[in-house]
This record gives structure tokens, C-alpha cells and sequence, in this order.
């Protein structure tokens, strides 16, 4: 049960670090455009990776340097995490056999994010940033995985509703996965302008739309289900968030306000905070679509008319 | 068992879903910024600007003047397309590198309005040639933020070097019309601004691209001698070991470059030199100094012979 706990913990806090710290962060850098703050990696010009003068190396590279850093080192910190989780699955036997595989997926697929961040700065390449921005939300997606499993709560018999309804809100919280990853992947190409705006506005009506239609069955077809009904009405409110911050974005980003700001300063400062706001809720929706997933997946019991 | 009608919203969503794709992954991002309108102290200034801004197009429409088509390759046009993408976040939406991400780097990216660019292959007074941007696009200028852009195309470089090319001129006709204005009409100032600088892009895209041939070796110790002597006067900057007397700890020791940013000297044994570290990159460096910066020309005061003498001591220091 000690173990169980400790797991939980550590998955808790990789996944509110991940969330709030390595890709705040990362949104920040996209957001600002200093990514390529210097093109060395993993370390500063011959400063250590791990170096935490912020000032001298704001004096020698520039504030954007400093926030490219701190990405980094976040992200070290998540892998180290991650690495953590790993071995305490390993090493305790009586771990379940898919809690193991999760930790060890998460592991590498963190190893691999790394290498991708590595290779975005090496190579300059912005299909290589696209493909590391989907990557993390993997991460979360599987960190969200791990919290859950590891839970206590975890431990209680699914309940049974119809099948029919079990089967559709399967396959529709499925069709939701996909969609936000792929979602996901036109959000990334537009913040690193390699696709059109478009895209991603098609992508993410789509996905609302779907969205909504989730959230309508599980607080219509599976009542007594406490756990999803509260992951349902959550997810409402963060997709009302994430809508508005969408149109706001829009707005403010690309579209007819764009002129409306007194002068370059303010115009940064919003605009950043703006699409770094809209990708943070963009993660939780995702964080919470997948537990919802969850949930209907493994504690939901098909209950079929004789 | 998913129902029929399951399966015809499952096919709806995966027709979006697909159409969303496809556009994200063929459809181009369209940048959403337009030029800032530069505003200057005086009228006269301003109708300058204007007119410049029609010879050259505007700078998200550019083009390149008939006088200056021998001195730029590639289509200027498609190469502001890539430098939207690529370069504007830093450089500015006309080459003024006004933006806020660019003040959160240092050193600042080049603003281009002056017309110069640090690492050349072409006189100390000479304009830069289209192919010296087009070797820093390719081998970036590390550990700075002007990374390697290898990635692009060869067709791709010499397109955003063309649009680096029109900023650049533009902003030299500009700023030698400019000086003009005090006794001469805008219109005027500007064509005989157009002339002298047509001369002198094209004198520097025509002058030959390598260096004088490299000699034999010197005497050891007579580069060293060479660079502590009152001649060369490199070790008043580099200090007598070439570590760079200013470069450690005293960044403040404020020496300027054009755009008004600290430039401190290169230790020059070890760290990057940036615009590169071969023989030719170094003989340019010496021969013509860095453009805008404190590293003055040599091409005056020492004979090829002795520019390359000190090519072959940096390169040792640097092999040591």
C-alpha cells in the first residue's frame, strides 16, 4: 500500500510538473519565438546544463536564454521523474504488469522527447518542433494513466450500465483521443507556422463537437457513475475555457484585433500570455479526456439483456 | 457494437478530421503582420521613406530595382514568404530587428536599415555580396541565436538572401539619401543615392571572392611578434596571449559596435569565432574587420603577406 502511494505521489507531482513547468515553459518559448536562443544543446556554450546563474547568463545570452534553460532543465527534472517511477515499478514485485509498462513507456517516450528537443535545436527544424510539442502531451496523456491507476480509488469493481451505451461512449471517447492528437498536431504546425490557420480551426470544431456529444452521454446515460459524472462536468468547463480562449486567440493572434494594441510591448506581452493560456488548457482538456477515456474503458461493465 | 448511426457520424467526423489535416499539412501558415509604418522626424525624411519604399516595394511585397538586378539572385519575393516564417520574429517585419523577442537576446539580431552586415568577403568599405549571407544562413553564426539554416534548400537560401539583399540595400539608399536631404530635394537625394550605391554593390559582387594566395610559413614567433607589435595593434584589444584582454568578466568595458550593442573582444585560442574559423574566414576577418564592430581593417596597414602570417597564429593557438 506504501508503494502504491509513493507511486501515486510521484506520478501526481511528474504530471503537475510536466503540466505547469515543462510545458508552460515550452508554451512560453514557442509563444516567444527564442527556442533558437542559442543552438547549442544540452548545454549553454560550455555552461552546464544544470548551471541555475540566471542573471550572468541572462547578461551573456539574453533573457530568452534563460527560459530556453529552464525548459531544459524542467524537462530533466521530468525524466528524472519519470526515471524514478520507472525503477519503483520495477523493483516492487507485486506491481501490476500494465502499471510496469505504463512507467516504462512513459520513461521512454520521455527519453525520446528529449532526443526530439535536442535534434528541433541541433537541425533547426520545425517539423521536428511539431512533433515535440504532440510528444509531450503524450507525456501528460500518460502520466494522467499512471495517476489514476495508481490510485485507491482505482480498486473499485466497474460498474455495470448497458452495453450499448458502454459501447458508444467507448468509441466516441476514443474518436476524442484521436481527434485532439490530431488536433494537436495543426495547433503545433500553426504556432510554428508551417500550416495554415484553418486547419486547426476545422479540427477543433470537430473535436468540440465530439467533445460536447461525450460530456452529453456521460451526464445523461451513466448518472450513478460519480467519478466520470464529475470528470464530465470538469471537462465542460475547461472546454468553455479553452473555446474562448481559442476565439480570443484568434482574434488577438491573427485576426481583427490584431491592430488593437498601444504599442509593441503590450502587444507581446498579450499575445504570449494568450497562446501560451490557450495551449495550457488545451493540455488540461486533453489531462481530462483521457481520464475519461479511462474510466469508460476499464470501470465501465457492458450489462447485456437476457 | 457501434449503431449505423454511430458509424455515419463516425464517418462525418473522420471526413473533418481528415480535411483539417490535409490543410494543416498542404496549406501555408499566412503570416498576419504587415509592415510597421515608420515614422521619421521630419516631412522631408518621411517622402524619402515613401519613395524609397516604391522603388524597392514594400517590404512585405518587395522588389528589386533594374540597377541592382546584377547584384541579387533569386526571387526576392519567395524569399520574404520563408523570411516570414523564419526570420521575421527576430529581424523585424522590415529588417529594424525592432521586435520584443529580439530584446530577449543577446546579441541582438542585425537590424539591416544600415546596409551592413558583420561577416563579409568584400573590402572594409565595401557592401556585403548576396553569397556572404547566403554561407551565414548555411553555416549560422553559433553560439548566438543566428543558428544554421542548412535545412533550407540551396534555391530556399539564395531566395532569403535576395529579400535580405533588397532590406539591405534599401536601407543603405535610404540612410545615403538621407545625409542628402539638407541640400537636396527627396526625389533627388534619392537618385543620386540610387547611383552611388548601385556602384558600390556592384563593385563589391564583381571584386574577386579569395583571398591573395596564402605564402609559406613565417619564422616561429614572428606571427606573435607581429601581433604584439605597435603595428597590428591586436593585442591592445586581444592582450599580448590573444585571450582577449576585455573579454572576461569586464563586458561593460564598453566597446560599441553601429547598432550600439557591447561587443567585446574574441578570445581568440579557444570558443567559437563567429562567421567561421577557415583560413579564408579568417583573412577576411583581419584583411576587412568586422563591419560596425571595434575590429578595425588590416587591408591599410599590413600587406597580405602578414594578414595571412596572422591567420597561421590563430590557427595555431586555436590547434593548441
Amino acid at each position: 500500500m506504501k508503494a502504491w502511494f509513493t507511486i501515486h505521489r510521484l506520478a501526481w507531482l511528474g504530471l503537475v510538473f510536466t503540466i505547469g513547468l515543462t510545458i508552460g515553459i515550452g508554451g512560453t518559448i514557442t509563444s516567444t519565438e527564442v527556442g533558437m536562443a542559442y543552438p547549442t544543446w544540452p548545454n549553454i556554450n560550455g555552461s552546464s546544463l544544470f548551471n541555475i546563474f540566471y542573471g550572468k547568463l541572462s547578461e551573456a545570452f539574453g533573457i530568452g536564454s534563460v527560459v530556453e534553460h529552464t525548459h531544459r532543465q524542467a524537462a530533466s527534472l521530468t525524466g528524472l521523474i519519470m526515471l524514478v517511477l520507472a525503477i519503483m515499478t520495477w523493483v516492487k514485485k507485486e506491481t501490476p504488469k500494465r502499471m510496469r509498462n505504463l512507467a516504462t513507456v512513459s520513461l521512454l517516450v520521455v527519453i525520446f522527447q528529449g532526443l526530439l528537443g535536442a535534434n528541433r535545436v541541433l537541425a533547426n527544424d520545425y517539423l521536428v518542433a511539431i512533433f515535440h510539442a504532440v510528444g509531450a502531451q503524450l507525456v501528460v496523456a500518460l502520466l494522467v494513466l499512471m495517476v489514476k491507476e495508481s490510485a485507491t480509488s482505482w480498486e473499485r469493481p466497474a460498474q455495470p450500465f448497458p452495453a450499448h451505451r458502454v459501447d458508444r461512449l467507448r468509441l466516441w471517447t476514443t474518436t476524442t483521443m484521436v481527434l485532439l492528437f490530431l488536433n494537436l498536431f495543426a495547433a503545433a504546425s500553426l504556432r510554428q507556422k508551417q500550416g495554415a490557420f484553418s486547419g486547426h480551426l476545422i479540427l477543433a470544431i470537430t473535436t468540440a463537437c465530439v467533445l460536447l456529444f461525450v460530456i452529453q452521454q456521460v451526464l445523461t446515460k451513466f448518472r450513478g457513475h460519480v467519478q466520470l459524472q464529475r470528470l464530465a462536468k470538469t471537462t465542460a468547463h475547461a472546454l468553455g475555457t479553452q473555446l474562448a480562449l481559442g476565439v480570443a486567440a484568434w482574434a488577438f493572434l491573427l485576426g481583427p484585433l490584431i491592430g488593437s494594441f498601444p504599442d509593441e510591448d503590450t502587444r507581446f506581452l498579450f499575445q504570449s500570455i494568450l497562446a501560451t493560456a490557450h495551449l495550457l488548457c488545451g493540455v488540461l482538456v486533453l489531462a481530462l479526456v483521457t481520464a475519461i477515456w479511462q474510466e469508460a474503458k476499464h470501470k465501465l461493465k457492458p450489462e447485456v439483456k437476457v | 457494437m457501434a449503431t449505423r448511426r454511430d458509424l455515419i457520424a463516425l464517418s462525418v467526423v473522420a471526413l473533418a478530421a481528415a480535411t483539417g489535416l490535409g490543410i494543416s499539412l498542404t496549406r501555408p501558415f499566412e503570416a498576419p503582420l504587415v509592415p510597421p509604418i515608420r515614422s521619421f522626424d521630419t516631412a522631408a525624411e518621411n517622402q524619402l521613406w515613401d519613395l524609397v519604399n516604391a522603388e524597392f516595394g514594400p517590404a512585405d511585397a518587395p522588389t528589386i530595382p533594374a540597377a541592382f538586378a546584377d547584384v541579387v539572385r533569386g526571387d526576392a519575393q519567395r524569399g520574404r514568404k520563408l523570411y516570414e516564417v523564419q526570420c521575421l520574429h527576430c529581424h523585424g517585419a522590415d529588417g529594424y530587428a525592432d521586435t520584443y523577442t529580439a530584446r530577449l537576446l543577446t546579441p541582438k539580431p542585425r537590424d539591416f536599415h544600415l546596409g551592413v552586415v558583420k561577416f563579409t568577403t568584400t573590402a572594409s568599405d565595401a557592401p556585403p555580396r548576396q553569397e556572404d549571407l547566403e554561407r551565414t544562413l548555411e553555416q549560422g553564426l553559433e553560439p548566438t541565436a543566428m543558428s544554421s539554416f542548412g535545412n533550407l534548400k540551396p534555391g530556399e537560401r539564395t531566395d532569403l538572401a535576395a529579400y535580405v539583399m533588397n532590406l539591405l540595400i534599401r536601407g543603405s539608399v535610404f540612410e545615403d539619401a538621407r545625409v542628402r536631404l539638407e541640400q537636396q530635394a527627396p526625389a533627388d537625394a534619392l537618385a543620386q543615392a540610387i547611383d552611388i550605391e548601385t556602384a558600390r554593390w556592384a563593385a563589391a559582387a564583381a571584386a574577386p571572392t579569395d583571398p591573395p594566395a596564402r605564402p609559406q610559413l613565417q619564422a616561429a614567433g614572428a606571427e606573435l611578434e607581429l601581433f604584439q607589435s605597435s603595428k597590428a595593434g591586436c593585442f591592445v584589444c586581444h592582450g599580448n596571449d590573444g585571450r582577449g584582454l576585455f573579454a572576461k568578466d569586464t563586458p561593460a568595458l564598453s566597446l560599441l559596435d553601429i547598432w550600439g550593442e557591447a561587443s567585446a573582444p574574441r578570445d581568440l585560442r579557444e570558443g567559437p569565432l563567429l562567421g567561421g574559423e577557415s583560413a579564408t574566414d579568417l583573412y577576411w576577418r583581419i584583411s576587412s574587420g568586422i563591419k560596425g564592430s571595434p575590429m578595425p581593417p588590416m587591408e591599410d596597414l599590413l600587406s597580405p603577406e602578414e594578414i595571412w602570417s596572422l591567420v597561421n597564429l590563430v590557427q595555431s593557438w586555436r590547434a593548441e
